[in-house]
């Protein structure tokens, strides 16, 4: 009798023990953040471009003025954002994180674009390429590491031009301390070898935003307003 | 030409540093520069990812010059403190901006004075 | 030894209670997370003619989709027509707190809907939005969803069927499990709108559960994009004069 209950009362604390022990706290990344324009790196000003890039690049410049690519900006057109960009912009947009068992949400607000990084076994397969590409992470210690390619390849003359080659790796952890709370970090790599001689990293840093909800954010509202302003249909209720 | 068209998509203005950017890139703007108007609205573009304001500023000799005002996104601005009704057309306002390097009349906005006397500051507005 | 024995019980349940609070606990009310597949084939068509008010009614028979169809400028569906249209997949986001809807249709913006669960209130009159601003609670196995605060500019179907500011939109979910198609989401969906109906319009949506469908990129503004580039800029320089040469 005595033997069984403390058996049982062993078992049931091995039992404790392991679920408790058996894997390494992983982070919790879920939230709303926002981009640290102080704390956060850049892209470099000199970009590794390989010769034939770089060539290239001003082949393009030379033929295609007097497009003007300082002016003709595709986002204010309701081009959307393509990765890296999106990780490594420190415009005030905020994502949120949602953490589920087979997969890490990014709602990004600017465009209401989503992100998927797939936890579970690697589905890749045969994808075409996205703006946001595919995504598949994976845990290393208290670090999520996620590996990015079929990424849409931009242009040789694109502020960020990018070959189907084009890989990213980031990698996710939160720093708290006291002075700024809770950050999360993203370390970025952008491996190109048909642009870039050498890998380009730029460190992310993002605060935390509790009390922020996503807005819907809508590109193109006022070409809308214009539209129904002229329109000769009306809105029977205004 | 349209394949020509084709190749030139994806120009990307926004630079990889200061604040979210309007149609022009931060290299347009002087940051080191400030300049203020007061003048009428004519047109309030309200969107993502950039608002903008078209002005007519009466100068000293009688003449309207009109200014063209780069803001935001209009997410971010309602998420600031910019109210869905504080700007329309036919308000007289102040607005101070840096000044494009090679359009003056270009203002990327820091600060506005609503008609209704209400300031919106855009850095501390946007501090987080 | 009648002690002993007490005592060990004692330790066994309290060591029992906090394997249980340590596990993760199963989920009670039913997860709708996935992406899910509009069913067009089972999408109840509206009746032939609808109990709408004569201002309704004159929009409906004036309509000109090019006017007023938001989507023939990359606009959104707006809900509840991205709730009601049959082309574009739907992925739901379900944690505890919340749900997140998301329709990325082929247009300039994908479609989020939030739906806090918490029990919080609906505010009384919302800013006007796309997509509107919604409160979810669980009646059983049922989500039941209200939606207040819509654009009265955007619209219910392609035939131009109206909807003013006040339109409520009440959803009703629920997953099945269908012999033939596997689990299937319901969505029966009600309009309220005294302005535009006589009596609220009813339907039902089905959704086919497909883990692997994707949704594809926009190229809804690329078209856009060209032509304002040929319109705006290329038009501003003319073969005859120098280039500008920006640098």
């Amino acid at each position: 009798m005595i033997r069984r209950a403390v058996l049982a009362t062993a078992t049931c604390l091995a039992g404790l023990t392991l679920a408790l022990g058996a894997e390494p706290a992983k982070p919790d990344l879920s939230g709303v953040w926002f981009p640290d324009p102080k704390a956060s790196g850049r892209w470099p000003t000199d970009r590794p471009f390989t010769p034939a890039t770089a060539a290239a690049r001003d082949a393009w410049t030379k033929t295609y003025t007097p497009i003007d690519l300082t002016r003709d900006d595709e986002n204010t057109s309701c081009i959307p954002y393509t990765l890296p960009y999106v990780m490594t912009t420190i415009t005030q947009y905020p994502f949120e994180i949602v953490v589920t068992p087979q997969r890490v949400y990014q709602f990004t607000e600017v465009f209401g674009q989503v992100r998927r990084i797939e936890l579970g076994a690697p589905t890749r397969g045969d994808q075409l390429p996205s703006r946001m590409g595919s995504s598949q992470g994976r845990w290393e210690g208290a670090e999520l590491v996620v590996d990015t390619t079929h990424l849409l390849p931009l242009h040789i003359g694109h502020r960020f031009p990018s070959s189907p080659a084009q890989r990213i790796e980031e990698r996710f952890s939160i720093v708290s301390d006291a002075q700024s709370g809770r950050l999360l970090h993203v370390q970025v790599k952008v491996t190109d070898p048909l642009v870039y001689r050498e890998p380009v990293t730029v460190q992310m840093v993002y605060k935390s935003a509790p009390d922020v909800e996503l807005g819907e954010y809508i590109c193109g509202q006022d070409l809308w307003d214009q539209h129904q302003a002229g329109s000769t249909s009306r809105i029977p209720w205004r | 030409m349209r394949s020509a068209l084709l190749v030139m998509l994806g120009a990307l203005a926004l630079a990889d540093s200061g604040p979210a950017l309007p149609h022009h890139s931060t290299a347009n703007f002087d940051f080191t520069k400030s300049e203020s108007v007061t003048g009428t609205v004519e047109y309030f573009s309200f969107t993502n990812p950039h608002s903008f304001i078209d002005l007519k500023v009466e100068q000293s000799d009688g003449a309207q010059k009109a200014y063209k005002i780069f803001t935001v996104a209009r997410v971010v601005m309602t998420r600031s403190g910019w109210g869905l009704d504080d700007l329309k057309a036919g308000d007289k306002v102040t607005i101070t901006g840096n000044p494009d390097r090679k359009t003056p009349e270009y203002l990327y906005l820091t600060k506005i004075t609503f008609a209704s006397g209400k300031v919106w500051d855009r850095d501390p507005a946007l501090q987080r | 030894m009648k002690a002993f024995t007490a005592t060990a019980a004692l330790l066994l349940a309290g060591c029992l209670s906090i394997t249980q609070a340590a596990t993760p606990r199963a989920v009670t009310s039913v997860d709708l997370s996935g992406t899910w597949l509009p069913d067009a084939r089972r999408a109840e068509a509206w009746p032939a003619t609808l109990p709408l008010t004569p201002q309704a009614r004159s929009f409906m028979e004036e309509f000109d989709a090019s006017a007023s169809d938001s989507t023939t400028l990359c606009m959104p569906f707006g809900t509840p027509r991205n709730m009601l249209q049959t082309e574009y997949p739907l992925e739901i986001v379900q944690t505890p707190q919340r749900l997140v809807m998301v329709i990325q249709p082929n247009l300039a913006n994908a479609e989020v809907r939030r739906i806090p669960l918490d029990g919080r209130e609906l505010p009384a009159s919302p800013e006007p939005s796309w997509f509107g601003t919604s409160r979810g609670h669980w009646e059983g196995s049922t989500l039941i969803v209200e939606t207040t605060g819509m654009r009265d500019d955007a619209i219910v179907s392609g035939n131009g069927i109206p909807h003013s500011s006040q339109l409520r939109v009440i959803e009703r979910l629920r997953v099945v499990n269908d012999p033939q198609r596997g689990k299937v989401l319901i969505d029966d969906i009600e309009l309220h709108d005294a302005q535009a109906y006589r009596e609220p319009l009813k339907t039902r949506r089905y959704y086919s559960w497909a883990p692997d469908a994707r949704p594809r990129d926009p190229t809804c503004v690329d078209a856009l994009w060209i032509d304002k580039l040929w319109r705006e800029r290329l038009q501003e320089h003319r073969p005859a004069q120098p280039a500008e040469g920006a640098k």
